[in-house]
């Protein structure tokens, strides 16, 4: 009796003081001679790395690699910073997206690239200096983008040739065209305007049509939201028309509208080319690809949103210089990079697609892939502040919210969007 | 004549209280529903969920065996995490059983100092609202060097306040000849408590168990935010996340939802008696 | 030995097994009880070591639009799960009154709901409800239209606070068909002697001599009300425009997204203490020590 209350304390101060003393700081042995790699969570991704990585070791130009998939089961920032806060965090990760990233280096847990040694080099060899730019947080770069995929329409080729005279819709006069004979049946939509419902659904709508009517322009500047414009206007009062004449519903939700004839067009990132001619090959036969509407003329390149994720090494890292020799290898070489684009489909994000004659065959046999490559040089990321979800929250409720629900003027929804926005920044301080 | 026999059978007092029956039984047969529907969804290709009748469609094990194989391809070990949910449970159902039976017998009947302050204690913890103290645990998982391990899902539930003083409830209506005439076999303290008072208890120990197993096995919030590592998930957060990423594959989701039910479901069909006599304990 | 432990009084046993318990609780309970009073008070964003700041963090969360959001949401939540949940379980418990075989039977299938896996059930009803499931088919070959359960902020709320009642109604029902079971009689007798109507019967005996049951369903429903946290984030995640975001939901995400534990460690005093002064209230306002003459 009393012996067993004694045993069952020990017990349970023994056990807490076990786990407490085990781990923490020293919990592995020093794993000084490995670089450890995180890669996106897919099998696309793994296979590409798989060559890579075994390349890299096999040639023993540096420190060996070993890689894994971040063991996350979909949210892959949890699991970094997780990580992180565990100090179980590898040396290097991939998938980072701008706004993590940004948030990553505010804590002080990104290691800037930009000082390392061979990084002006890796950024022209690349053809990123274009690119880089949106990357950089006060001049220097923690995280170097990876891939970069533009943001396009898809349209119904079929649909276009009755309702449209075949021409692919540049401006948003086109869609009303094309919605007011289109839509005028019951249950269908000329344009799907509104990507969904989550925060994450901005860069494919608001966004998008954003960078596309103002060339690219950022929307957050020095933590104060500039969205609120004649741009911003014309993309509000797009959005504005389309629910108030009906051309579009508030809610996609059940089979793909494209596939289902609901929507003529649909925003889409490259990587749904695969998936599509995997799941829906009839319909694939039917698309065209076209740029994200704005009214700016119709022969300039439409800047758009791209989905970008980046590489960054972790401060804590050992092995600093040598990750960052194998970063620069595999971002450098051209067979790896024609490797990426074939095993995932996504962009690499450098500018020369399509100058460089390594990527010609492929562009030359996947022309829908050939077009997104054309977009890579004027597609912008996400804007580069660590408050991206609130940001784009505010964007849901204050400005997309209620256009949809036809419940806000245009310019009445900006107005309050900005002003939300740039009080939570502030709040943010 | 048959309503005046089903009436009767029904053992209703009036023709009033007899539609009151009939109504009862049609509520309670249609809280069911959703249960039929997940099982009957589990095993329907996901194409037929949506345009098939209930009992219609092509009946299948086929949503289990992607569960159990395919899945694993797309990084979601289910099988695994099915044990881990199990061997998590179980081992904080047994631990507070036994630490609740002891706890509550010496609340309940051993006169010890301070014993009435234990009491009050027990109670202000009961009153404090335990969403607060989510984050600060998650800290102190950090200090223990406890996050992403399996100690994160079980040191910090594995004594419960609230089972404690719901036994010692209970233990405190028993007569004292029982105990008394242990004591005169010079029972030990373990034997008392195992064999004599649990025994005689058995309702308000189904009751703590069977919610302690239920809020284990299907926690869902803890677990989401102490663990990250797929590998060591338990089957509620791997399914949630599953859905959440996978939604489409409507029924696998489905099959998974029926195996995160049927341990519950069939703990509440074996233990029933006891805890439709456990329920009007705690509701003194 | 055996003389030593024998004189080892019970009284040591009971106390060492108290001690036990206070042990774990000092560990598990106490010390991240220090740590939410540091973390609210200061400022920590997982690395380092927080720096004390004050009140800042009571500035930066009563001026989060979010947060009044949330809190708004539980006041919205509440006015269509409460009435729900208290006409339905009276619905319940008087029922069962009425019921001559099978009590058991019904009662155990309402509990079913209640003692199964909220995971499960939000998963399923998120498609139970969706624009092309069960509910919506019905309602469509009924009534020739759909119900846009996840698009419209009120039917979203109204669709999470339909399946907490789901579960929730069988066991408040028992709670209350507990109470009734201990009104006498004669009370009953007595009225309908006076030829009372049964309204009236309903309104000055039953209701009142329930009443300790009847707080007991309020308060539950109050905690339910702040605590919700499983079922908005599987079936809307926050709902259309955030309409369905409750305040556990606000707190995970301040913290693990917006990475400031600080802020959500205050957010979480805050809400525990409304809901714990709210219960305090009603309780004060609404409980009536009610004897029987």
């Amino acid at each position: 009796m009393i012996l067993r209350a004694i045993q069952l304390l020990w017990l349970t101060g023994s056990m807490v003081l076990l786990t407490c003393c085990s781990s923490g700081h020293n919990q592995s042995p020093p794993r000084a001679q490995i670089i450890k790699l995180w890669v996106g969570p897919n099998e696309a991704e793994e296979s590409f790395w798989k060559v890579a990585v075994a390349q890299w070791n096999a040639s023993g130009q540096g420190l060996q690699v070993s890689f894994t998939t971040i063991p996350t089961s979909g949210n892959s920032e949890e699991t970094v910073l997780s990580a992180l806060v565990a100090q179980t965090e590898p040396d290097v990760s991939t998938n980072i997206f701008s706004g993590f990233a940004m948030q990553l280096a505010n804590l002080k847990q990104l290691e800037p690239l930009s000082s390392m040694p061979g990084y002006a080099a890796l950024i022209e060899r690349r053809h990123m200096t274009k690119l880089i730019g949106s990357w950089q947080i006060n001049g220097t770069v923690y995280a170097i983008p990876f891939y970069s995929n533009p943001a396009l329409i898809w349209w119904r080729a079929d649909i276009l040739a009755k309702y449209a005279n075949q021409k692919i819709p540049r401006t948003y006069e086109d869609v009303y065209q094309l919605s007011r004979r289109y839509a005028a049946a019951e249950h269908r939509y000329g344009f799907q305007v509104i990507a969904g419902r989550g925060w994450e659904d901005r860069w494919f709508d608001f966004i998008a049509l954003y960078y596309a009517a103002s060339n690219g322009r950022a929307y957050i500047e020095n933590d104060k939201a500039t969205y609120n414009n004649a741009d911003g206007l014309k993309v509000a009062e797009f959005i504005d028309r389309m629910y108030e004449q009906g051309w579009t519903a508030a809610d996609f939700d059940a089979a793909d509208p494209l596939v289902s004839g609901m929507a003529a067009g649909a925003v889409h990132g490259p990587w749904d080319l695969g998936t599509f001619q995997r799941m829906y090959p009839e319909t694939m036969k039917n698309i065209v690809i076209g740029p994200i509407i704005s009214d700016a003329e119709p022969a300039a390149h439409t800047a758009t949103f791209s989905d970008s994720k980046g590489i960054v090494i972790f401060r804590s890292s050992k092995v600093k210089k040598e990750a960052f020799a194998f970063i620069s290898w595999v971002l450098g070489d051209l067979h790896l990079n024609l490797l990426w684009l074939q095993k995932t489909g996504m962009m690499p994000a450098r500018d020369d697609l399509l100058r460089n004659p390594e990527f010609a065959d492929f562009f030359n046999t996947h022309p829908a892939d050939r077009v997104y490559a054309t977009y890579v040089d004027v597609a912008s990321p996400p804007a580069l502040n660590e408050n991206t979800i609130d940001i784009q929250k505010v964007m849901t409720q204050e400005l997309v919210g209620p256009l949809v629900f036809r419940a806000k003027t245009p310019q009445a929804a900006l107005n309050d969007a900005a002003s939300q926005t740039d009080r939570i920044l502030r709040l943010r301080q | 004549m048959i309503t005046t026999t089903l009436r009767k059978l029904a053992g209703a007092k009036s023709a009033g209280s007899w539609l009151i029956t009939l109504a009862m039984y049609g509520l309670a047969l249609s809280w069911l529903y959703p249960f039929v529907w997940m099982v009957m969804a589990s095993l329907k290709p996901t194409p037929e969920i949506y345009t098939t009748s209930l009992f219609g469609g092509h009946l299948s094990l086929g949503n289990y065996d992607f569960l159990f194989s395919s899945a694993t391809k797309l990084n979601r070990p289910f099988l695994g995490a099915l044990g881990i949910s199990f061997g998590v449970t179980i081992t904080v159902t047994i631990s507070v059983l036994v630490t609740s039976a002891f706890i509550a017998y010496a609340l309940a009947r051993i006169a010890f100092p301070l014993r009435e302050r234990f009491r009050d204690f027990l109670l202000l913890q009961m009153v404090i609202p335990t969403m607060m103290f989510t984050l600060p645990m998650f800290v102190l998982i950090k200090e223990l060097g406890l996050i992403n391990s399996y100690g994160a899902l079980i040191f910090p539930s594995m004594m419960s306040g609230w089972g404690i003083y719901m036994v010692s409830q209970s233990f405190k209506g028993m007569p004292q000849d029982y105990i008394d005439a242990a004591n005169l076999d010079r029972a030990r303290l373990w034997h008392i408590v195992l064999k004599i008072m649990v025994p005689l208890n058995k309702s308000i120990i189904a009751i703590v168990a069977l919610f302690t197993f239920t809020g284990t096995w299907d926690n869902f919030m803890w677990p989401l935010i102490v663990i990250s590592d797929v590998d060591k998930m338990p089957l509620s957060v791997l399914l949630a996340t599953f859905s959440k990423h996978y939604g489409v594959y409507v029924g696998p989701v489905m099959a998974g939802a029926v195996l995160q039910t049927l341990p519950l479901v069939l703990l509440f069909i074996f233990f029933r008696r006891h805890f439709l006599q456990g329920m009007s304990l705690t509701l003194k | 030995m055996r003389a030593f432990i024998g004189k080892i009084s019970e009284s040591h046993i009971g106390a060492l097994l108290a001690l036990s318990y206070l042990l774990f609780s000092a560990i598990f309970w106490a010390y991240p009880f220090i740590w939410l009073i540091i973390l609210s008070f200061s400022d920590w964003r997982f690395f380092d070591a927080p720096i004390f700041s004050g009140l800042h963090n009571v500035v930066v969360v009563l001026r989060d639009p979010e947060f009044w959001g949330g809190l708004w949401n539980v006041v919205r939540f509440f006015s269509i799960y409460f009435p729900i949940a208290f006409v339905g379980s009276l619905g319940f418990a008087f029922g069962l009154e009425h019921v001559g075989r099978g009590k058991a039977f019904i009662a155990l299938c309402f509990l079913l709901a209640n003692i199964s896996s909220g995971v499960a059930f939000s998963l399923v009803f998120a498609k139970l409800f969706s624009s092309t499931g069960p509910i919506n088919n019905m309602v469509l070959s009924w009534f020739g239209f759909r119900i846009p359960w996840m698009s419209n902020p009120n039917l979203a709320m109204l669709a999470i606070a339909l399946v907490v009642a789901w579960k929730f109604i069988g066991y408040y029902g028992l709670i209350l068909y507990s109470g009734l079971q201990t009104i006498p009689k004669e009370l009953y007798d007595a009225a309908l002697l006076d030829n009372t109507p049964p309204l009236m019967r309903l309104v000055r005996i039953t209701l009142p001599l329930i009443n300790a049951q009847l707080i007991m369903v309020l308060v539950f429903t109050i905690l339910v009300s702040f605590a919700i946290f499983t079922e908005p984030y599987l079936i809307t995640g926050g709902g259309p425009l955030g309409r369905t975001n409750m305040p556990l939901m606000i707190i995970y995400e301040t913290a693990f997204r917006r990475l400031q534990p600080s802020h959500a460690a205050m957010m979480s005093v805050i809400i525990a203490a409304v809901s714990y002064v709210l219960i305090r209230i009603t309780r004060k306002l609404l409980e009536k020590d009610v004897k029987l003459a």
